[in-house]
C-alpha cells in the first residue's frame, strides 16, 4: 500500500497557476453535503482509477508540503466528469492552443488520446480557440524554419513533412509563402504551383494558367503565388485547411516588368480565371510575399508602392506610397492595421514610422502618417545600424527584423521584442510566417502510420541534414 | 410553482434531496435546458433537477444570478452607470472567487453546468480544471484527475518517441 502511495507522490513541483489551484488546499476535503453519485456505471471505464484504489491515492500538494488524501467522494465526483466522454472532451477541448499540448496530454492514458486524435475533437479544439498560434518562421526555404516559441512548443523543421518531389536533388520549386496553414511553391520550369501542408506533407499540384503561361512562354519573367483557404463553413477556423476550398493567385510581371498580370485559380471548380493586369512602374518586391488585407492581396513593388488585387472588386491596380518616403525595399513592409485596413512601416534609420490608407472629410483616400512610431534605438544591440525589414505576420502583426546579429520579432502591439535568430552576420532571406495549431499533424501521423508515413520521414531528413547548422537559435 | 413577485415572473426549481428555490424566470433561464422546457410549456409546476443536490443547486443559482444580463433581471439603471467594460471585469472577479471551491465542488459544478447547459459556468469550471494541471508533470496529472496510466512501458516510449519534442 505505501509503496503504492509512494510510486504516486509527485514531486513537489517549481509553480502552479491559478488561485483556484491555492484554494484547493484550504478547502475541506470532504464535503458533507456532497451526494453519493447516481451512477457509477460510467466512472469505472477506462483510465480511471478503481475505487479500491483511490483511498489509498496520495499527492503531495505542490504548494503545501503535506501530503494529500482523496476521500471517496472527490473520487466520485471527479470520476463522473472524467468517466463521461463528452464532458471529457469538454476540458480536454480548453487545453492551450500550443504544440504540446496534445501530444503530451495523449500520454496520460489510452482513453484520453483516444479522444484527443478525433477528427472532431480537433475540429472543436480549433473552434474553442479560434486563433491559431504563430509557430515561427519559414526562411526562404520550405525546408528551413525559425521556431518563435519556447520549449516545450519549440517547432523545428524537422516537425514538417517536405514536399514530396519527382527530382529530389534538383527541386527547382521557389517557396512563396504561407497562409492559413498551407505554402505555396512555384515551379517555373515545370509550369507548376504547388500548394502543400507542412504538417502532413500532403500537396496539391496546379498547373500554370494557360493565359499567363502561354503569353510568357519562354521570356524572362518573375513569377509570384499566394494561397488563401476560401472554406465558408459557418465558424471554420483556420488550422486544417488543406481538404477545404482554396484560392491560388499567381502574378506575373512581364514586358520588362512594365506590366503586372495575375490570375486566381478557384479549387472547387478546378480552373483559373480571368487575366488581369496592371501597370507598374518597377518589379515586384522578390522578397516580400502577399500579404491579405481584408478581401485584398498586397504586393511590395520594388520602391515602396503596392499592387493590391481585391478579390471583391476584382480589379487589379496599384497604390503609390506616401510622399517623401525614399528608402531601400528592405525599409518597406505592408501591415494590416487594428480595424483591418491597409498599412505600411516605414524605417528611417533606427525609428519606424506607420502610414495607414484612411479617407478624409471629403471621402478622399490617401496615407496618413500615424503618431505613434517605434524607436529601435536601445531595443536591438548597440551599433545595428543596418536593420532591415524581412517579414511580417498578417495575423499576430508581428514584423521580422534582420541585423548583424540575427533575427528579432517585433510585436507591433506589445512592442515586444524577441532574438529569434542568433548569427553573426546579416542576412537579407524571407521570413514566411506559419501559423497552425499542431492538430493536423496528429491527424496525419494517427492515420498514416504506414507507408507514406516512413517516406515522409524519410524525405524529411533527406531535406534536412544539410541544412541543419543554418537554423540560427538551434540552441 | 410559478408564481408572481414584485412583477417578475418566479419559478420553483427542486433538487432530489428535497430543496425548493425560487427563482426568478430570468436567472433560470440562464440554464438553456430550462429555458427550452419553459418555452415548450413543460413547466407549469415546480422543475425537478435530476442528479444535482441542493448545494450545488443553489451554487448554480448563485451563479445565474450574477450572470443573469443586466438589462433583464435587475432592471436598466444598472447597465446606465456602469460601463460594459467595467461589469465584465466586476464578473471575472467575481467569477474567481466563485470557483475557489474544492475538487468535488468544481466537478460537481462541471456536470451541473453540462446538465443545466449553462455556458459560461461550463466554461468557468472546465478552464479552472485545465489550468490547473496544464503546467503539471502527466504524473501529477493522472493523480490529481484519478486517472491510471494503462499503458505499457514500451507503449509510453513509443508515444513519447513520435512527438519527442513535446516532452523536453
Amino acid at each position: 500500500m505505501s509503496g503504492a502511495a509512494g510510486e504516486l507522490t509527485a514531486p513537489p513541483r517549481r509553480r502552479r497557476s491559478g488561485r483556484a489551484a491555492q484554494r484547493e488546499e484550504t478547502a475541506p476535503l470532504l464535503d458533507p453535503a456532497a451526494e453519493a453519485p447516481q451512477g457509477r456505471g460510467s466512472a469505472e471505464r477506462g483510465g480511471l482509477l478503481d475505487p479500491a484504489e483511490v483511498p489509498q491515492l496520495q499527492w503531495a500538494d505542490p504548494i503545501s508540503s503535506s501530503p494529500r488524501v482523496y476521500g471517496r467522494k472527490q473520487w466520485r465526483a471527479v470520476c463522473k466528469v472524467l468517466g463521461n466522454d463528452n464532458l471529457l472532451a469538454e476540458i480536454l477541448v480548453r487545453l492551450p492552443p500550443k504544440p504540446s499540448s496534445l501530444p503530451r496530454a495523449s500520454a496520460v492514458c489510452k482513453r484520453w488520446r483516444g479522444i484527443l486524435s478525433d477528427p472532431e475533437f480537433l475540429k472543436r479544439f480549433r473552434k474553442h480557440h479560434r486563433k491559431p498560434p504563430l509557430l515561427g518562421f519559414f526562411e526562404g526555404y520550405a525546408n528551413r524554419f525559425a521556431p518563435v516559441m519556447d520549449s516545450p512548443d519549440r517547432i523545428t523543421a524537422s516537425c514538417f513533412s517536405m514536399p514530396k518531389s519527382s527530382t529530389r536533388y534538383n527541386d527547382h520549386r521557389e517557396y512563396m509563402g504561407c497562409r492559413h496553414g498551407l505554402a505555396v511553391l512555384v515551379n517555373k520550369q515545370e509550369r507548376k504551383t504547388f500548394v502543400w501542408d507542412p504538417l502532413t506533407g500532403r500537396q496539391h499540384s496546379v498547373d500554370f494558367p494557360p493565359g499567363l503561361d502561354d503569353a510568357f512562354a519562354g521570356n524572362f519573367c518573375m513569377w509570384r503565388g499566394a494561397v488563401l483557404c476560401a472554406d465558408a463553413e459557418d465558424g471554420h477556423v483556420h488550422g486544417d485547411c488543406f481538404s477545404s476550398p482554396f484560392k491560388l493567385v499567381l502574378l506575373c510581371c512581364g514586358g520588362y516588368n512594365t506590366q503586372a498580370f495575375c490570375s486566381v485559380y478557384d479549387s472547387v471548380s478546378g480552373v483559373w480565371g480571368g487575366v488581369f493586369s496592371t501597370a507598374i512602374s518597377r518589379t515586384i518586391s522578390l522578397l516580400r510575399p502577399s500579404i491579405l488585407v481584408g478581401d485584398a492581396l498586397c504586393w511590395l513593388i520594388s520602391g515602396g508602392d503596392i499592387l493590391v488585387f481585391d478579390f471583391k472588386c476584382q480589379s487589379l491596380d496599384v497604390i503609390e506610397k506616401p510622399a517623401f518616403c525614399y528608402v531601400t525595399d528592405g525599409c518597406f513592409q505592408i501591415l494590416r492595421m487594428e480595424g483591418g485596413g491597409l498599412g505600411l512601416a516605414v524605417l528611417l534609420d533606427l525609428t519606424i514610422q506607420l502610414w495607414e490608407r484612411k479617407s478624409n472629410s471629403d471621402g478622399v483616400v490617401g496615407w496618413v502618417l500615424l503618431k505613434k512610431t517605434i524607436p529601435l534605438e536601445g531595443m536591438v544591440p548597440r551599433g545595428m545600424n543596418s536593420v532591415r525589414f524581412v517579414g511580417y505576420d498578417e495575423d499576430t502583426n508581428v514584423i521580422v527584423l534582420t541585423s548583424m546579429t540575427g533575427n528579432f520579432t517585433l510585436q507591433l502591439d506589445s512592442m515586444q521584442i524577441k532574438h529569434i535568430v542568433k548569427r553573426n552576420n546579416i542576412c537579407y532571406d524571407p521570413f514566411y510566417p506559419y501559423t497552425n495549431f499542431y492538430t493536423a499533424a496528429r491527424q496525419g501521423s494517427r492515420s498514416g502510420r504506414g507507408e507514406s508515413g516512413t517516406n515522409c520521414d524519410r524525405t524529411r531528413s533527406a531535406n534536412i541534414l544539410p541544412w541543419s547548422n543554418n537554423l540560427g537559435s538551434g540552441s | 410553482m410559478a408564481t408572481r413577485e414584485a412583477g417578475k415572473k418566479m419559478i420553483m426549481l427542486k433538487s432530489p434531496d428535497g430543496m425548493e428555490f425560487e427563482v426568478e424566470e430570468a436567472v433560470a433561464m440562464e440554464s438553456q435546458t430550462i429555458r427550452k422546457m419553459i418555452e415548450d410549456d413543460c413547466a407549469d409546476t415546480a422543475i425537478l433537477i435530476p442528479n444535482i443536490n441542493s448545494k450545488i443547486l443553489s451554487r448554480v443559482i448563485e451563479y445565474c444570478n450574477k450572470h443573469v444580463p443586466t438589462t433583464g433581471a435587475t432592471g436598466a439603471a444598472a447597465s446606465d452607470t456602469v460601463a460594459p467594460a467595467a461589469l465584465a471585469e466586476d464578473l471575472k472577479i467575481w467569477d474567481a472567487e466563485f470557483i475557489k471551491v474544492n475538487r468535488a465542488t468544481r466537478f460537481d459544478l462541471i456536470q451541473a453546468a453540462s446538465y443545466l447547459n449553462i455556458k459560461g459556468l461550463l466554461d468557468l469550471t472546465s478552464q479552472t480544471t485545465i489550468d490547473t494541471i496544464s503546467d503539471n508533470s502527466l504524473e501529477e496529472i493522472r493523480s490529481f484527475l484519478s486517472t491510471k496510466n494503462d499503458y505499457l512501458p514500451e507503449e509510453e516510449q513509443t508515444i513519447r518517441r513520435e512527438n519527442q519534442w513535446a516532452f523536453q
